[in-house]
């Protein structure tokens, strides 16, 4: 790529500074003065290229002063031929574009693409240098040619081996990429993995738990069911005792007994019992004579008690004590019933006296019986009635007497009136009066009838005055009351009079009898009439007693005597079997006691135990087996044992049915032990797949280092020779040392004309080192920058040169061919030197405007 | 004349066996699966009225049992029993009899039934015909079995049961009991009812002899068909083996490995997948219910290669096709998916790529340069020398492509 020309609208000093007709020169001077913008151009080039930085106009230090256009364009003719022109612009943001015959593209602040493989850091440090540059060469340049020309990589369709190794290297690494929670993968499964096998080993060990305690179960069942056998058993043998064992005991000893006792009678021709029934037949004689004596003796005792104290008189009156006993009851009523009778006379006399004293106006007496008898109270009624509706006399007299003394007055007031205007009214009045006396007069008369007819009612009654001046009919009532007041007293008398003579009667015939008995009350009598009768009965029963008594005593000698004639009978036999009788007597005692407690226990066996017939039926077969003491104490001790061995077996049981149903829901292992199986086929496939990664980065690692052992690096060569031609072979070779290490800076050494080796540090003089490193440069253009071919810039990188160095190094700018090179300079003779061998020379533009106060660089 | 005989010939059952997935719903499907699979084999024997069901040893996958699966077994066995189906289980290096808990945990019906464990062979007698039967008493069980069974009476149905690897079988099983076609021919007998070998298939030799395969897949070693096999002998001693599909969850793979090159899209990759199922589910051996997990594996070079080149496009891609092919669970695995680049125009020149795969070529043929070429950091490489070479050899399959891929600048690729 050369560069044509350039058309600088403002950066940093420079102002509308516009160069073309560049492009056929390999070499192009930038002649100036210090500070007249050669190192600004240098800066102007390398933003062409690549864009503003910075980006903004705030911090890029070539903004111009002014806040004028910032930017401009850059021509160039790319390898083919082909032209182009890069304009870039910075205001708010950076904008550019690249104009080419076939069309145009939007950059925005993005390289060039003709730039390349080459950044803009390389560019700086190897196509764009100042003085300073040449005391080394910069990181990014050896990184590049680290990666690129040392490992086989320069050619243009490959990447950096190195980066292309990390890029896988990182790829292995991240299939063991850590997570959010800071976990690789691989960590992640193996602890999953981890997590299901402790599962699997749980569940594991609960499958095997649960068939052990299935086992248990199984051993805890027969042992259960072997235990409800034998337990069964005991139980069955001691019902069996408990059933058949007191009763097949007394079968035992009732048998024991007769049979001692038939071997104490040696034969069973004798009686069962001999003697015995003698002995009880004598004892019970005997017995009946103690009863009939004594029987006969109370009897006696009684009869003569009977004979003196028997109370006759109490006896034979016993009805009578009986009846007025029980009459006493009548008595009471009868005397509490004479007191209610006299009660009643007094409330009738009262009730008379108060009816009297209303009608009377006092209490009655003898006087007036006979008017009670005598009064009609129907006609008395009539009578009253008939009063009622006769006009009341006397007040007609009244009146008609006031009237006549008024017609007086008024007769004498006329009389005396001189005048005579009142004469009129009186004489009236005087009238008036003389009627009314007559009409009195009539009513008087008639009622002198009624008042007879009233008093002939009364029959005589001796009415209170009071109460005959004010005769209504309300006194027919009252002497109506009066009359029954009067009659009840009379009978209330008659009552009291019977009741009293009632009780009067009773308290005499007590009286009398009491009085015949000799007995001051009837309670007395009654108790002696009780004693009387209880020694009747104690006679009477004695007399019972001693007739049964009697009998009793004759049966109990007829037996005796019975019994005695059997008894020497027996004795008779027994004699002849023993001859001491006496010890067959005691024998025969013997066993008729032993077969008398036989048969009292065989009594007692049945009534306790039933019939024991079959027992003893069983006992005969043979069939009876009973425990025996011993046994049976052992038999309930294992029994005591089974049943707390039960106990425990099924508390056992219930724990492990627990257990095993908890067992039974947990999850299996099959679940866990299947994820586990898939989790290790997926470890085992990312393992895979980064190990296969591994071998690729390795291989290409190998490639790499094969490829650093096979080809020795071209451009050191290339070196060699530049600076063997600018210092005029003084130096011929340019050597990595041995110690160089991989992936870092690289240790060089120079070889001398006289093959000796020096590094790169004093005392190689300054100028020397600056040679070197732009031969470094020149040799880097060529092997990275093959095909951009972007021009080479030297900012006043000669100062430090001697002319023949100078001249030398001329002399192979001008031999680089395609590359275009552009000097700065302020020294006019380095211009023409340059020029003489075909150099163009631009002279800076005059300042414009005052530098940029802002350090930075390119 | 000899009697004519009805077998159910099933082995490898592995009862309880873990399922190889990370799918729980997967697992539990292939659980369910493995159980109505025996319930069906016994319903298969009672429908084909079948003399015998024979078991050829690994009923059980280990020590324990579910109790679950203890009692279920129990009343599947005692319903075959009960149908007048004679029922012989031997026992295999899963479940020997000295050392498998297992067979002591299953209530056995009490007639009808036969355990085999020992390797002494055991003749029954089974609707006039013999069965022969020898069982592993042992995990390892390194003698030969077969060469114990007495000779058939020419007279006789004489068949063979036992748990055996026999050498011309296509397995990578343990050779457990070996023995071989000759072994099988020599005692003459009408039948060998062989377990071991999970994938069914018949031995060639002079006399039939198969293994009936697993009844239940259960990873993606076990792909293919799994059920049971239908014998059948008439009084002339000829052989009809009919195999039953039981396995209602299958396991299958499919194969696309160096069949991406005309792989554009995403789009184009599933369409590649699906007539490959099609052509699994239209299989005769394919049940109508079947259900089914997938395993698609990808390799060679593919234009999409970037687009497939993380683990979360591949499952994104797995859920994609499991949504479209309506099966059970797909997992899409990276066998060395390698980008389109044409390798042949890099070989031989004079930089890192080329000498990069110039030293894959010669590794790959040359022990020395393997071992230069290795990193000592493989997470995966067993410490055997040659194992590890075999391993690191597997590795560089299309590992050309990607080393070409990584060292290419992005415009180059």
């Amino acid at each position: 790529m050369r560069l044509s020309g350039w058309s600088i609208e403002g950066f940093g000093g420079i102002r509308d500074w516009h160069v073309d007709g560049l492009e056929n020169h390999d070499v192009i001077v930038v002649l100036g003065p210090n500070e007249s913008g050669k190192s600004t151009l240098r800066a102007f080039i390398a933003t062409a290229l690549y864009g503003f930085s910075p980006a903004t106009r705030e911090a890029n230090m070539h903004t111009p002063a002014d806040d004028g256009a910032f930017g401009g364009s850059l021509s160039l003719a790319a390898s083919l031929g082909e032209r182009l022109t890069v304009t870039r612009s910075l205001k708010a943001t950076p904008r550019a574009r690249v104009d080419r015959p076939t069309g145009h593209e939007d950059l925005a602040n993005r390289p060039l693409p003709e730039t390349g493989a080459i950044g803009r850091s390389v560019y700086a440090d190897l196509h764009a240098i100042t003085i300073d540059d040449l005391l080394a060469l910069g990181d990014a340049t050896w990184r590049t040619v680290e990666e690129r020309l040392l490992t086989g990589s320069s050619l243009v369709f490959l990447r950096s081996a190195v980066e292309a190794r990390a890029a896988l290297e990182q790829r292995a690494t991240a299939i063991w990429r850590p997570d959010r929670r800071g976990m690789t993968t691989v960590r992640a499964l193996d602890e999953r993995v981890r997590e299901l096998q402790l599962a699997e080993r749980e569940a594991r060990a609960a499958t095997r738990r649960l068939a052990a305690i299935d086992d248990e179960l199984a051993v805890t069942a027969r042992r259960d069911e072997t235990l409800r056998s034998t337990s069964a058993a005991t139980a069955s043998r001691r019902a069996v005792h408990d059933r058949l064992g007191p009763a097949s005991a007394a079968i035992v000893a009732v048998d024991r007994a007769r049979a001692a006792a038939d071997e104490l009678l040696l034969h069973d021709t004798l009686p069962a019992d001999p003697g015995g029934s003698l002995v009880r037949a004598r004892e019970d004689r005997a017995r009946a004579e103690q009863v009939l004596a004594a029987t006969v003796a109370d009897h006696r005792r009684l009869s003569v008690t009977a004979t003196t104290k028997l109370d006759t008189v109490v006896l034979e009156r016993a009805t009578e004590i009986e009846e007025v006993t029980a009459a006493l009851t009548l008595e009471d009523e009868l005397a509490r019933r004479v007191t209610q009778a006299r009660a009643d006379v007094a409330a009738a006399l009262r009730e008379r006296a108060r009816a009297a004293t209303i009608v009377l106006g006092r209490d009655a007496d003898e006087r007036d019986v006979e008017s009670f008898e005598r009064i009609s109270p129907a006609a008395l009624r009539a009578a009253i009635a008939a009063r009622t509706a006769t006009p009341s006399a006397s007040s007609t007299r009244g009146l008609a007497r006031l009237v006549a003394v008024l017609a007086l007055v008024f007769g004498l007031i006329a009389v005396l009136d001189v005048a005579g205007r009142v004469m009129p009214g009186a004489a009236a009045a005087a009238l008036v009066a003389v009627a009314l006396l007559l009409a009195g007069d009539r009513g008087t008369r008639a009622n002198l009838s009624v008042e007879a007819s009233v008093e002939a009612a009364l029959g005589g009654l001796a009415v209170a005055p009071e109460r005959r001046a004010a005769l209504d009919s309300g006194i027919v009532a009252e002497v109506d009351a009066l009359v029954s007041a009067h009659a009840a007293i009379a009978v209330t008398e008659e009552r009291l009079a019977t009741e009293t003579m009632l009780a009067e009667e009773r308290q005499r015939r007590r009286a009398r009898l009491l009085d015949a008995i000799g007995e001051p009350s009837i309670a007395a009598a009654s108790r002696r009439l009780e004693e009387a009768r209880s020694l009747a009965t104690a006679v009477a029963g004695a007399r019972q007693n001693l007739v049964v008594a009697t009998a009793r005593c004759d049966e109990a000698r007829v037996e005796h005597d019975r019994l005695v004639a059997d008894e020497r009978a027996i004795v008779g036999k027994l004699a002849t079997v023993d001859a001491d009788l006496e010890r067959a007597l005691e024998r025969i005692r013997d066993a008729r006691d032993l077969r008398a407690a036989a048969a009292e226990r065989e009594r007692a066996a049945i009534a306790e135990h039933g019939d024991l017939g079959p027992v003893r039926a069983a006992m005969e077969a043979g069939e009876l087996d009973l425990p025996s003491a011993e046994e049976l104490s052992s038999l309930a001790s294992a029994e005591q044992h089974q049943m707390l061995a039960l106990g425990d077996l099924r508390q056992a049981r219930g724990s492990l049915e627990t257990e095993r149903r908890a067992l039974m829901a947990a999850a299996g292992p099959i679940d866990p032990s299947g994820e586990i199986a898939a989790l290790h086929e997926q470890r085992s496939t990312l393992t895979r797949e980064r190990d296969r990664i591994a071998v690729a980065a390795a291989t290409i690692g190998l490639a790499e280092r094969r490829f650093r052992e096979q080809h020795g690096p071209p451009f050191l060569s290339a070196a060699g020779r530049y600076l063997a031609r600018v210092t005029d072979g003084r130096y011929t070779a340019v050597h990595l040392a041995a110690d160089s290490g991989q992936g870092g800076v690289p240790r060089l050494e120079l070889v001398r004309e006289d093959g000796e080796r020096c590094r790169l540090e004093p005392p190689l003089s300054r100028g020397t080192l600056e040679q070197v490193y732009l031969a470094l440069r020149l040799a880097l253009l060529d092997e990275l920058d093959g095909t951009a071919l972007l021009p080479l810039y030297l900012d006043e990188a000669l100062v430090n040169w001697d002319d023949r160095r100078t001249d030398g190094l001329i002399s192979l700018l001008g031999s680089l061919g395609q590359r275009q090179v552009i000097v700065g300079t302020c020294h006019p003779e380095l211009a023409e030197r340059l020029e003489a061998i075909g150099a163009i020379v631009v002279e800076t533009p005059a300042r414009s405007a005052p530098r940029n106060p802002r350090i930075g660089s390119v | 004349m000899r009697h004519a005989l009805r077998i159910i010939h099933a082995a490898d059952c592995h009862l309880d066996a873990p399922c190889r997935s990370l799918s729980p719903g997967t697992r539990a499907a292939v659980d369910a699966s493995a159980r109505a699979a025996f319930e069906d084999l016994v319903t298969l024997a009672i429908d084909r009225r079948a003399d015998a069901l024979v078991i050829a040893g690994d009923l059980f996958d280990g020590d324990t049992v579910r109790v679950a699966t203890a009692m279920w077994l129990a009343d599947a066995l005692e319903r075959a029993t009960t149908a007048g189906v004679t029922v012989i289980v031997t026992t295999g290096n899963h479940d020997p009899s000295s050392g498998c808990a297992a067979l002591h945990r299953v209530r056995w019906p009490t007639e009808s039934f036969h355990l085999v464990g020992g390797a002494t062979p055991v003749t029954i007698e089974v609707a006039g015909a013999t069965i022969v039967a020898a069982g592993h008493e042992a995990a390892r069980e390194a003698r030969n079995l077969v060469a114990s069974f007495p000779p058939a009476r020419p007279e006789v149905t004489t068949i063979g049961v036992v748990h055996a690897h026999v050498a011309s079988a296509r397995s990578s099983h343990d050779r457990y009991a070996p023995c071989d076609a000759a072994d099988l021919a020599a005692v003459g007998y009408s039948y060998w009812a062989l377990g071991h070998v999970h994938r069914a298939q018949p031995i060639a030799g002079d006399r039939p002899a198969s293994y009936s395969g697993a009844l239940q897949g259960r990873d993606f070693g076990e792909t293919g068909a799994k059920g049971a096999l239908v014998i059948t002998i008439d009084d002339v001693g000829l052989v009809d083996t009919v195999h039953v599909t039981l396995a209602r969850v299958r396991w299958e793979e499919i194969d696309l490995r160096d069949a991406l090159g005309d792989v554009r899209t995403i789009h184009d990759l599933v369409s590649l997948v699906e007539p490959a199922f099609d052509t699994l589910r239209s299989a005769p051996d394919a049940r109508p219910d079947q259900e089914w997990v997938l395993r698609v594996r990808l390799a060679g070079a593919c234009a999409i290669q970037a687009e497939l080149s993380s683990p979360d496009a591949l499952s994104e891609l797995a859920a994609v096709l499991c949504e479209r092919l309506g099966a059970l669970d797909v997992v899409v695995v990276d066998d060395g998916i390698a980008s389109t680049v044409n390798l042949a125009s890099y070989r031989g020149q004079d930089h890192v790529l080329g000498l990069a795969l110039e030293l894959l070529d010669v590794a790959g043929l040359d022990d020395a340069a393997l071992d230069e070429l290795v990193p000592l950091t493989l997470a995966g490489a067993p410490a055997d020398p040659i194992e590890r070479r075999a391993y690191v050899r597997g590795l560089l399959r299309g590992l050309d492509g990607a080393v070409a891929t990584a060292l290419l600048a992005d415009g180059a690729r």
